[in-house]
């Protein structure tokens, strides 16, 4: 997600690639694309180290040298930055995703230029840049502990060393944007819906919204379920609100499924989706045939083709009515 | 649910050979090692006996199919030559292992004439992403047609009894689809699923990273806020 702040002055919100099998990060091709230089980019933040998030941010980072970087303060750990630094160990074993990869580049980086990262906490300003507040509403402080308790057994000596997983959703940063009168909610890959003081729970504990609500909101981990928490449309979310829904297609069941569409269609009739249907690989009649002997769901694309979803709004202005969509490729209603 | 298929299709994983264990080499080498006039056998995992040290052979398992093997008849078996045992007083041969017929590899004539040359028509190499009870769901990085990534969920049934252990969230696969002309005259289609062996970090290299881990953390790392102790189910 790139988001401008006002004054020219912009914040990355993780990345991913502008097409299978290219390098480039979306951000830096539409930053590009409206000639705007990388070096406007003030704030880059890795939501959390899942891989369809973060693929391409250390190139991000990399290219905005008067940016600051944030991540979750579940990550800021000595027990985090262990897995981090067993990188070359493990990375030869290919048991790293590049999750890890990206944030090892992107705390080299920091290194090098002397800076350091910045940890992001539930009811925390994390920045104020341009014309706007940044403030995070997770990960909150229930998660922090968690986190440091997931990757710990893998400092322990005579461990089987299996690598902690990046599957946690509940340490994604989200992120609460005031600009002028227009307040932006953005869900990250945030999950957890049950729990007490965790995940969505935790954010509608947080104390920065007091009463006010986003007229700008990103849907949460694709739209799924187990991230939707009803009261986030109510005590969050203004009616209607525009909302943006990236998909998820590497699961056997892509997100969001067909219920969790209807769900959100309901919420707002204003979803967008930045992403298309699937298509199926040409095979070899003997190669179908082996396939549909072994799989029992068989293989099919895990990306389709990428689109984009674009809001502007006047800065000064206010409201859901306020921001005008548009779409590119294959994005369209959800 | 997986990037590692664009590392793959990207360039920035290692290549799936270079990926694979030591285990995984040796399998590869059995099988693609040139094949001999002469057959022999091999019994892959399981304990052989001492070797006989006048000839170097392993006399346990190649004297059922070599007739100048007959049991008993090379030199240094105490069992049927005592004079021998003198004449080579470190050799001890140990119990005979059990040989299962099913883990016998076949190499040389008999090999060709059953298995012919595989001729690999796809190719993917895959992570387990989710195990569930009888199956298992993957991400694909399709080496065949590069960029290609997929998900599929495969049977468990499909992984040999000793890869099983190794389905495991984050394992990396190969499977193959191809086929094999037979000397006998027959096309069989083959699929085969093969998990590479997962390669551990030592306590000595898990300490060095602690060490390394706290000093760039002291460095980049940020300021966070006091953060109040953990509630008692935490």
């Amino acid at each position: 997600m790139v988001a401008h702040l006002g004054d020219g002055e912009w914040a990355v919100i993780d990345s991913c690639r502008t097409a299978r099998g290219t390098r480039e990060p979306a951000a830096l091709r539409y930053l590009a694309d409206i000639a705007v230089d990388p070096s406007a980019v003030k704030l880059v933040v890795a939501t959390h180290w899942h891989d369809d998030h973060i693929k391409g941010l250390a190139a991000v980072f990399s290219a905005a040298p008067q940016a600051e970087f944030v991540y979750a303060a579940a990550l800021d750990q000595e027990e985090f930055y262990a897995v981090v630094e067993t990188h070359d160990e493990r990375s030869a074993a290919g048991d790293y995703s590049s999750g890890v990869r990206e944030m090892r580049t992107i705390l080299k980086e920091l290194d090098e230029r002397g800076m350091k990262a910045k940890p992001a906490f539930q009811d925390m300003l994390v920045a104020r840049v341009g014309r706007s507040e940044v403030h995070a509403l997770s990960p909150s402080p229930k998660t922090y502990w968690r986190a440091q308790q997931f990757f710990r057994p893998y400092l322990i000596p005579g461990a089987t060393a299996t690598i902690p997983r990046p599957n946690r959703n509940d340490l994604s940063i989200v992120l609460w944007i005031e600009c002028a009168d227009q307040l932006v909610l953005l869900g990250g890959d945030l999950e957890g819906i049950a729990d007490p003081g965790v995940g969505w729970q935790g954010v509608l504990a947080a104390l920065v919204p007091a009463g006010r609500k986003a007229s700008l909101f990103k849907v949460p981990h694709h739209g799924s379920a187990g991230a939707d928490h009803p009261e986030t449309w109510v005590q969050l979310l203004e009616g209607d609100v525009p909302a943006g829904v990236t998909p998820y297609t590497r699961l056997v069941d892509p997100l969001p499924t067909a219920g969790d569409r209807a769900r959100i269609n309901t919420a707002t009739p204003n979803a967008l989706i930045a992403g298309g249907p699937l298509g199926r690989v040409r095979r070899e009649s003997l190669v179908r045939r082996m396939i549909g002997s072994v799989a029992i769901v068989e293989p099919r694309r895990a990306t389709g083709p990428l689109g984009q979803i674009r809001f502007r709004a006047p800065i000064g202005s206010g409201g859901p009515a306020a921001w005008a969509p548009a779409v590119s490729g294959p994005a369209g209603p959800l | 649910m997986t990037t590692f298929a664009e590392d793959v299709a990207n360039g920035e994983a290692d290549e799936p050979q270079q990926r694979e264990s030591t285990a995984d080499k040796q399998q590869e080498n059995r099988e693609s090692a040139p094949r001999s006039s002469l057959a022999a056998i091999q019994i892959p995992d399981a304990p052989l006996p001492a070797v006989n040290r006048a000839n170097g052979r392993e006399p346990s398992t190649s004297a059922a199919l070599d007739p100048a093997l007959s049991p008993g008849s090379w030199p240094g078996n105490p069992r049927a030559v005592a004079s021998d045992a003198s004449e080579q007083p470190e050799f001890r041969l140990r119990a005979m292992p059990v040989i299962d017929p099913s883990r016998v590899r076949i190499r040389g004539a008999a090999l060709r004439l059953r298995r012919g040359s595989f001729v690999r028509k796809q190719e993917w190499v895959g992570r387990v992403e989710q195990v569930l009870e009888e199956s298992f769901l993957v991400s694909l990085t399709d080496t065949t047609n590069p960029n290609e990534e997929e998900v599929a969920e495969l049977s468990m049934e499909e992984v040999s009894a000793r890869d099983r252990e190794l389905v495991q969230p984050g394992a990396i696969f190969y499977w193959w689809i191809g086929y094999r002309d037979a000397e006998d005259g027959q096309r069989r289609s083959e699929s085969s699923l093969r998990f590479r062996r997962p390669v551990t970090v030592t306590d000595d290299e898990r300490q060095a990273a602690l060490v390394r881990a706290r000093r760039l953390r002291e460095r980049v790392g940020g300021v966070v806020p006091r953060i109040a102790e953990p509630p008692p189910e935490v």
